[in-house]
């Protein structure tokens, strides 16, 4: 009796599998559409062990399925998979959909805020942080960090100082990054008088020197051996076999070559390296703005 | 509680069905749910068969990684029956040894020979473990190994054939000093015959230039031309050297460990063909 029984749930599954239902998913798949309160649960689960993809599966069904059920907390374990798999846009969308009300919607809004910033969509990013109102005053304080670190980025330094003067440094959280984003801001200042006209003079007078002017001094030793060692030649064929001889054009060349060159350069490595500092810094920026992030809602 | 191993088992179905349909991702989820629901109802055992079967899904549908990251979320019962005991371990060494983490699965066979005592199911295990001993390098013990599964086989001891090229391998250092004290010897030690001639041709090229000049009386070109390219060349010379040998070892080992594993599954597959 057991063995007919389950004989005929086998046959029924199998039945029902094929079935298909108006949005296109096997009938019996509904099966885990359960109760919203149950489906949170579950995402919640899917969540803490990290199998983002499955949960982003899940989330994609309750949308077609049940639209109904899409709660605060359904949003901010969307929201927060998307961010974790580094789908920044996506995780923006999803929790600014989070109501301010919500117990998720601080984190929601920070979260949000950081996502844009990265994508550096700075002025939606101040947007989203600018209409939300804290009532704690950690995460007010967490909310001026991120202003600060958003003008940093924008390299607005008058936005930065007036989100500076609310600094604390009272919280043990953030305390360190509010120290951290005033020492790039200074950084930004000292980097900003590199001249890219005045490394290309200063290769004119010493071949290397425009390089080592802008903070690339292996470059700058390396372009003065270069000048140096074709300079030098030059000069013996000159000496030897005068102006007209295959010895001194050559040399002669490859000098004047690498001088016109090495000025040139001097005056690009400065934009470059100004391209790498604001890479770099805006890195170090993103991550002192992220770390209070993991900090508070650990 | 049996009823609700009963409903699993039917979902089980209907989730496999999905799987033939390769809605892999839509029947990982569904056996995901399955062990989310065993373990809330306090059920290990199909919390177990749920996650496994998710593997074979994932497994399926190539997605290595994720497989591996799911059979290793499995425990293993000691005190469980051989047969679950080996499935999962196997399962475990399988999918090391395919997402390339030759050391864990090297542990999972070494785990499952010692918990699990039915030999017939631990001989399932040769194959893999040869495999994985030719990967770490083992050769000796891969062909010892070789030996005693094609003698369990009950066939011809060919393991002496498959392993008479293990290959030799070259030394970076040897081949770094062979170049700084014979320039280019180093990169035709390293296996590159072609680049070794060149770079010796260069190199004596540089310094006849630098000397001939030298003896021309234009100092500064022998020096700083003959003299500087030579240095460029040497040195280049050493460093490439022990590229070429570290790049040599491993195109060989590649070599060698395909033919064993193409001659290891050959065997395997015509040994299990055999089997009623």
């Amino acid at each position: 009796m057991r063995r007919f029984l389950f004989m005929l749930l086998l046959l029924a599954g199998q039945a029902a599998a094929q079935q298909v239902d108006s949005t296109g998913h096997p009938a019996l798949l509904g099966w885990h559409t359960a109760p919203p309160e149950t489906d949170t649960t579950f995402l919640r689960y899917l969540f803490d062990r990290q199998l983002f993809s499955d949960l982003l599966t899940e989330t994609r069904y309750q949308r077609t399925r049940d639209p109904g059920s899409i709660t605060p907390a359904f949003l901010h374990y969307e929201g927060m998979a998307y961010y974790f798999r580094k789908q920044l846009d996506s995780a923006a969308r999803t929790l600014a959909g989070i109501p301010d009300y919500s117990v998720y919607g601080s984190q929601a809004r920070l979260y949000g805020a950081f996502s844009l910033a990265y994508l550096r969509k700075t002025a939606d990013a101040r947007s989203t942080l600018a209409a939300w109102q804290p009532k704690d005053s950690l995460f007010q304080s967490v909310k001026n960090l991120e202003l600060a670190g958003i003008a940093l980025l924008d390299r607005d330094l008058n936005a930065f100082d007036a989100a500076q003067k609310q600094f604390t440094g009272s919280f043990y959280a953030i305390s360190q990054q509010e120290a951290n984003l005033e020492s790039y801001r200074q950084a930004i200042v000292r980097q900003k008088n590199k001249k890219p006209w005045k490394a290309a003079v200063l290769s004119a007078v010493v071949p290397g020197l425009g390089k080592i002017y802008a903070r690339k001094p292996g470059q700058g030793v390396a372009s003065f051996l270069q000048c140096l060692v074709t300079g030098l030649q030059a000069y013996e064929g000159l000496r030897k076999d005068g102006p007209g001889s295959a010895r001194f054009l050559i040399f002669g060349s490859l000098f004047s070559v690498f001088y016109a060159g090495n000025i040139w350069g001097s005056a690009f490595a400065v934009q470059i390296k100004k391209k790498e500092f604001n890479d770099r810094v805006n890195e170090q920026i993103l991550f002192d703005l992220h770390i209070p992030l993991r900090t508070v809602f650990r | 509680m049996s009823r609700f191993c009963l409903t699993c088992i039917f979902l089980c179905v209907l989730f496999s069905a999905d799987a033939q349909n390769a809605r892999w991702q839509e029947a990982a989820l569904g056996y995901e749910r399955g062990a989310y629901l065993a373990e809330k109802h306090g059920d290990p055992g199909v919390a177990r068969d749920m996650l496994f079967r998710k593997h074979q899904v994932l497994k399926s549908a190539g997605q290595w990684n994720e497989a591996y990251q799911t059979i290793k979320r499995i425990p293993v019962e000691e005190t469980g029956p051989d047969s679950v005991q080996f499935a999962i371990r196997y399962e475990k060494a399988l999918m090391a040894y395919l997402n390339g983490v030759y050391d864990d699965a090297y542990l999972q066979i070494g785990q499952c020979r010692y918990s699990v005592k039915d030999s017939i199911l631990t001989s399932r295990l040769d194959w893999l473990e040869i495999l994985t001993l030719c990967e770490l390098e083992r050769w000796p013990e891969a062909q010892a190994k070789a030996s005693a599964y094609l003698l369990s086989r009950r066939l011809p001891d060919q393991s002496k054939e498959w392993f008479r090229r293990i290959p030799r391998k070259r030394s970076e250092r040897k081949a770094e000093y062979l170049s700084a004290f014979f320039p280019g010897v180093g990169l035709m030690y390293a296996g590159s015959l072609r680049e070794g001639i060149t770079s010796t041709v260069l190199q004596a090229g540089c310094l006849a230039f630098g000397v001939f000049t030298i003896l021309d009386g234009y100092y500064l070109s022998g020096f700083l031309t003959g003299g500087g390219l030579f240095q460029a060349f040497y040195f280049g010379g050493i460093n490439r050297s022990a590229r070429i040998a570290a790049e040599t070892n491993r195109k060989n080992k590649n070599t060698f460990n395909r033919s064993i594993r193409g001659r290891v599954l050959e065997t395997e597959r015509s040994s299990t063909k055999k089997e009623p």
